[in-house]
């Protein structure tokens, strides 16, 4: 609120973590932008315009728009009726569905990407059992496919998803769905009209949750997907070991971050939109 | 108006609600005529809640059927009843404005834009909050909402009004008012209302007919004097109003307090032990004990302690062995006759103000 003033004593509280967040973000970052902007100490953007304008960025950037987009849509469309399902839950399934939920976290993720590797390869889980129904279909491998990240990404991301919004549907009272419904409201219609725009706050977190941290993926494209579909991070590695200075990979860093504010604008301006239209 | 019987808009039938191992509800029947402000009055727990999510179809009765305007509605979802129900904590859609709000129901049945927009103007009015129409539920005080609420639940142009508790989450100025609104709207409306409350006061100023409640039953169903004034037991007068209770029996169709006072207790009363209610405001203070009308009863005992309460005065009185609360008009000269602390004081109960009901 407007009057909210800090004593000296209060820096003891969040100091640390601004500390944190200054050594190994905000310099780091200053440190990239400085190798991306500079040449022999000057201000340049000869850099960054090359790397922009290069096919290489432009090809990797597209792999990582159509990944990063079919992961979270196809979240959202697993993960939503995931989340309502547990927040209309008694208290004891909704404990047990959340820890189900919760679960595959207790594993690290490169664990958990190589039991993709199991399932998806030549003569893995997934053609075995489908030898099952096909008896002689040939084998067949599904890693190094596009498909195979998309599948092993929305697998790491579902909790991410799920959580976020669950926090906002379990707030939303079930008092406002008895109400419509007695104002003649079917149940569907209530949902559409009242539960669905009151969970949008709660779509939209999970949503960006999701985006920020499938946007820079690396382990998931690069296991699964192999060469195919060479999203940004893989390209930014690759220039790593390429050039003798950061000066590529740190433009490229740049304008990754710069794509994540104008997606994130773009979800905003969606939301708000959004939730005016019922006022 | 036809002569004939008046129908029931809302008929309950010895409905029963049990939830595992534990009965709610129990054997509960009700009927409302059109029109009528029925109260639900009881303690936590009693199942008057119960009885109301019933009839909105949020609870399913195990036994027994609810028929509204005289067709049973025990199978049908809560959407398909007409039921306009006020929650306790207002439900109103925090991302609707307080006119769509209103409108929902409107908006629901596909009306046409300028009538809605004419029913809203409308009901605004009623609750008096023409000028809030573009504003959000959360910019409005807690009596504006219950308002809205009401708006709300009667844009659905609903057969019954169901209201839960409407007033216990304002404070008690704003409550007095809004009961007042509320019996106001029901009587510019017409509409039959249920009014789920545990607050006696609430229930007898605003109520045609109190149902009092108490372990899944209802106790006693009666117009607010009936309640008050000829309680069917000990639950209900002393639920209702303040009251000591004085051991008294009848034997030979005549009543007697214990130490033998002989009681003028109209109609038969079978043999047996009872008790008489005696309500504060019935006792008046006497000068000496040839002052007394016929039939009147005499309570001597001993003042104990005197509170000043503003318009009245009341005071503690031990009567053999049993403490007798009296309330008094704040006048001098009653607050000048009364006797000082530890002295005797007279009270009398007139004739017509004796009230037996069964012990236990």
């Amino acid at each position: 609120m407007g009057n909210f003033t800090l004593a000296k004593q209060d820096f003891l509280l969040f100091g640390p973590a601004i500390l944190l967040l200054a050594v190994l973000c905000y310099w780091p970052l200053a440190w990239v932008a400085l190798q991306a902007l500079t040449v022999k100490g000057e201000l340049s953007f000869t850099t960054i315009a090359t790397v922009a304008t290069g096919q290489i960025f432009w090809v990797s950037t597209l792999n990582t728009i159509y990944l990063t987009t079919s992961v979270v849509l196809i979240t959202a469309l697993v993960g939503y009726p995931l989340a309502y399902l547990v927040s209309q839950a008694s208290p004891l399934w909704s404990y047990t569905l959340k820890f189900l939920i919760l679960f595959p976290f207790w594993t690290s993720t490169l664990v958990r990407t190589y039991a993709w590797v199991v399932i998806l390869q030549r003569d893995g889980l997934l053609v075995n059992a489908m030898r099952m129904v096909v008896p002689d279909m040939t084998p067949v491998s599904f890693l190094n496919t596009r498909a195979a990240s998309t599948i092993g990404m929305v697998h790491i991301m579902l909790p991410f998803f799920v959580f976020p919004l669950l926090a906002s549907m379990e707030s939303i009272k079930r008092d406002y769905l008895r109400a419509a419904e007695s104002l003649g409201a079917k149940p569907i219609i209530a949902f559409w009209t009242v539960f669905f725009p009151l969970s949008l706050p709660g779509l939209l977190s999970s949503v960006i949750m999701v985006l920020m941290l499938s946007i820079g993926f690396y382990i998931i494209p690069i296991v699964l997907g192999g060469g195919k579909g060479a999203v940004i991070s893989m390209v930014i590695e690759k220039s790593l070991s390429l050039y003798p200075d950061w000066a590529v990979a740190s433009s490229m860093g740049l304008l990754l971050l710069l794509m994540s504010a104008v997606a994130l604008t773009i979800l905003n301006a969606l939301a708000n939109k959004a939730q005016s239209i019922w006022r | 108006m036809k002569q004939k019987h008046d129908p029931s808009v809302l008929d309950i039938d010895r409905i029963s609600v049990t939830y595992g191992s534990l009965d709610v509800l129990k054997d509960v029947s009700l009927a409302a005529k059109p029109g009528e402000f029925i109260s639900l009055l009881g303690p936590s727990g009693s199942g008057k809640t119960t009885v109301l999510m019933s009839i909105a179809g949020f609870t399913k009765p195990s036994t027994g059927t609810i028929a509204v305007d005289g067709v049973a509605v025990n199978g049908m979802p809560p959407h398909r009843r007409r039921m306009g129900m006020v929650f306790q904590s207002y439900a109103l859609f925090p991302h609707m404005s307080v006119a769509r709000n209103i409108g929902y129901p409107m908006r629901i049945r596909r009306e046409a834009a300028q009538t809605i927009d004419r029913k809203v103007a409308e009901l605004l009015k009623l609750v008096h909050l023409d000028k809030y129409g573009d504003r959000m539920p959360a910019q409005l005080s807690g009596g504006q909402q219950q308002r809205v609420a009401i708006a709300r639940a009667l844009a659905s142009d609903p057969t019954i009004l169901l209201m839960d508790e409407p007033l216990s989450a304002l404070d008690k100025k704003l409550r007095e008012e809004m009961l007042i609104e509320i019996r106001r709207i029901h009587d510019e409306f017409g509409v039959t209302t249920i009014y789920v409350t545990h607050d006696q006061r609430e229930a007898l100023t605003i109520s045609d007919r109190v149902a009092v409640m108490s372990g899944g039953r209802i106790v006693q169903i009666g117009s607010p004097q009936e309640i008050y004034d000829r309680p069917n037991g000990r639950f209900v007068a002393d639920f209702i109003g303040e009251a000591a209770f004085l051991p008294a029996q009848v034997r030979n169709s005549a009543a007697f307090m214990e130490n033998g006072t002989s009681l003028d207790v109209r109609g038969g009363l079978q043999d047996g032990q009872y008790l008489m209610v005696v309500r504060p405001e019935r006792l008046s203070v006497v000068a000496d004990r040839t002052d007394l009308s016929p039939g009147a009863v005499l309570l001597a005992g001993r003042l104990q302690r005197v509170f000043f309460q503003g318009e009245t005065v009341f005071g503690t009185v031990l009567f053999e062995g049993q403490e007798v609360l009296f309330r008094c008009l704040n006048q001098s000269k009653v607050v000048a006759a009364l006797p000082p602390v530890d002295g005797e004081i007279l009270l009398a109960l007139q004739a017509a103000d004796i009230t037996l009901v069964p012990k236990g």
